[in-house]
């Protein structure tokens, strides 16, 4: 236990109040103080591409949320994936932005919640024609690149655990759906795993 | 749930030219097109009993080839010519070499790839390809090149493709005798190419990667003032063939033949993906054609000897002749004869089937014979050793 808390200490993970000259005790560093309605999390985004329509987009993401039992949400990522045919190599960047909110409910350490987040999806798409650059392609014969906006929303279930301070575990993830400015409409799901911060 | 989006946002992607996305879906852009045009009057060319006929022109790449040592050479060379007592049946060996051997300078197909319907005199149309070819038809090793020739033909089945054929060898004895397989030949009928042979002018379809090595042996060409080698990617070239007659002593030499026409040497590339010029193939008779889709059994160059069968061969219109093996490059076979028999004249192909008394499936020359019949060779064998 000394190991972990000078590796948490190094780290810089307590707040310089903690290091005093008074010892460190368990149930300090493990005390929930959160009491905040504000809640900041980010982390790591792992969803199905909007419109490549298979693959793992993966990526990164953060949102704030404001309230106790109805939160107030605001929601960004960003991800990526490359998929392949045999004439193209396709790369789709997915930035998502949501405002929305969430019925969630604490339990001890942890919460849970139901989100919902609708907002904008914008998707960049990068094209590149295979065996275009062995056979000497150049421009838009070799790559193209286009970008569409499709109106979406998601719905995730929202695990959070406490872990110590203001610091907690939270995975969140469901189905989504996109519709692009053609009028398609495409279903999905989106996740995210990282950490949250709860002051 | 209702369409949202922002209606700023969309204006300005749109305002950035950008479309909407299409994934991995949607048709292939080729990787270059070509525009070939088939000219000439085919009443007189015709084949008999062809009443309709589906027109197209296919791209056919070309194969690695060396001609069969026995074709190679001089039929009034003595090296040629047997002692006595052959049999009097058998024919001369210019005849068989006539008969059976195919244009030593010729485009030897390799693959049929991409094919196109065209109307003969009625212009140009765009034959694409959204594919490189592949790694087994480019040759060389740090440089790959490959060449195609533009077939016009008649596709008779209509199955879109042009059916390239092979050669009818005839039967023979030996564990070989169970790998035999023989094709029919394709119902299609030729009727031109743009390129048929090194010794006539022709325009070639050339795929490079790398840089052009002008020592490969590859359908060589010689220098040409406008372009000397193809560059790299798809190219036309075109070129005025050399001489039939000065080719070999210079390829004997070391030297490419030069061009007998050196203002027909010509290179266009493509602007984007389309080469801009125009390739004309002329109709010909389809018998003067009909090699440009004639596989080779073995595109190493190597000539398959084989064992003789037991039950006699029909010799029925073909020809046959016993000649010495050639020089194969190490060790001579003096005591060693070669029975050469052609295929039959209503073969699509020409081709010969080589048997020697001994020899193994991979080299005639070989130190541990796979055959050897010298002491009991089949009643009906023909060739007698030399005295």
């Amino acid at each position: 236990m000394r190991r972990l808390l000078a590796a948490l200490f190094l780290l810089g993970i307590f707040p310089a109040a903690a290091r005093g000259d008074e010892a460190l005790s368990v149930s300090d560093v493990w005390q929930v103080r959160s009491k905040s309605p504000l809640t900041v999390d980010g982390g790591l985004v792992l969803a199905l591409p909007t419109a490549l329509g298979t693959g793992l987009s993966s990526g990164v993401g953060a949102g704030v949320s404001y309230g106790r039992l109805l939160a107030w949400e605001a929601r960004a990522s960003w991800s990526t994936a490359t998929e392949s045919s045999i004439p193209w190599t396709v790369t789709q960047q997915d930035i998502k932005l949501r405002a929305g909110v969430a019925l969630q409910h604490a339990f001890g350490r942890g919460r849970v919640g139901l989100r919902l987040g609708l907002g904008p999806t914008i998707v960049y798409e990068s094209r590149l024609r295979n065996q275009g650059t062995r056979a000497e392609l150049t421009g838009s014969a070799l790559e193209t690149s286009a970008a569409e906006l499709f109106a979406a929303g998601d719905l995730q279930g929202v695990v959070a655990l406490h872990v110590f301070g203001p610091w907690l575990l939270a995975v969140s993830g469901g189905p989504s759906l996109a519709i692009g400015s053609s009028g398609t409409v495409r279903g999905g799901w989106s996740s995210l795993v990282g950490i949250g911060w709860q002051p | 749930m209702t369409r949202r989006g922002s209606p700023g946002l969309a204006a300005l992607l749109a305002a950035a030219g950008c479309g909407n996305v299409q994934g991995l879906g949607g048709p292939p852009t080729p990787l270059v097109t070509f525009n070939v045009e088939a000219t000439g009057e085919l009443s007189s060319l015709r084949p008999p009993g062809i009443t309709d006929e589906s027109l197209q022109v296919a791209l056919v790449w070309g194969a690695q080839w060396q001609p069969e040592p026995f074709c190679f050479l001089d039929p009034t060379s003595p090296d040629l010519v047997l002692p006595t007592d052959t049999d009097p049946e058998a024919s001369a060996p210019a005849a068989v070499m006539a008969a059976g051997c195919r244009d030593v300078f010729g485009f030897v197909p390799a693959r049929a790839d991409v094919s196109v319907p065209v109307t003969i005199n009625g212009g140009a149309v765009a034959l694409s390809l959204d594919n490189l070819p592949a790694t087994d038809l480019l040759v060389g090793d740090v440089s790959l090149v490959a060449y195609a020739s533009l077939v016009f033909y008649d596709d008779q089945n209509r199955n879109g493709t042009l059916d390239l054929s092979t050669a009818h060898p005839t039967k023979f004895g030996g564990r070989d005798n169970g790998d035999q397989q023989d094709t029919p030949d394709s119902p299609d009928v030729i009727y031109g190419a743009s390129f048929l042979t090194m010794t006539e002018p022709d325009t070639r379809v050339a795929y490079l990667e790398g840089t052009f090595d002008p020592t490969a042996a590859f359908y060589p060409r010689a220098d040409c003032p406008m372009a000397k080698w193809p560059p790299a990617g798809f190219s036309l070239l075109g070129t005025g063939g050399f001489d039939e007659k000065t080719a070999l002593p210079e390829a004997e030499a070391g030297m490419l033949p030069p061009e007998t026409d050196p203002s027909l040497c010509a290179m266009a590339m493509p602007v984007a993906t389309v080469v801009p010029a125009v390739v004309t193939v002329a109709a010909r008779a389809p018998a003067e054609v009909a090699e440009v889709s004639c596989l080779e059994q073995t595109l190493d160059g190597s000539t398959r000897y084989r064992e003789p069968p037991a039950d006699p061969i029909d010799f029925t219109g073909r020809l046959y002749t016993c000649a010495p093996l050639p020089s194969l490059g190490g060790a001579s076979q003096p005591n060693l004869i070669q029975l050469v028999v052609t295929g039959l004249p209503t073969d699509h192909c020409r081709g010969l089937t080589h048997y020697t008394l001994r020899g193994c499936r991979e080299d005639v020359a070989c130190a541990v014979p796979d055959w050897d019949l010298t002491a009991n060779p089949p009643a009906w064998w023909p060739c007698q050793p030399p005295s």
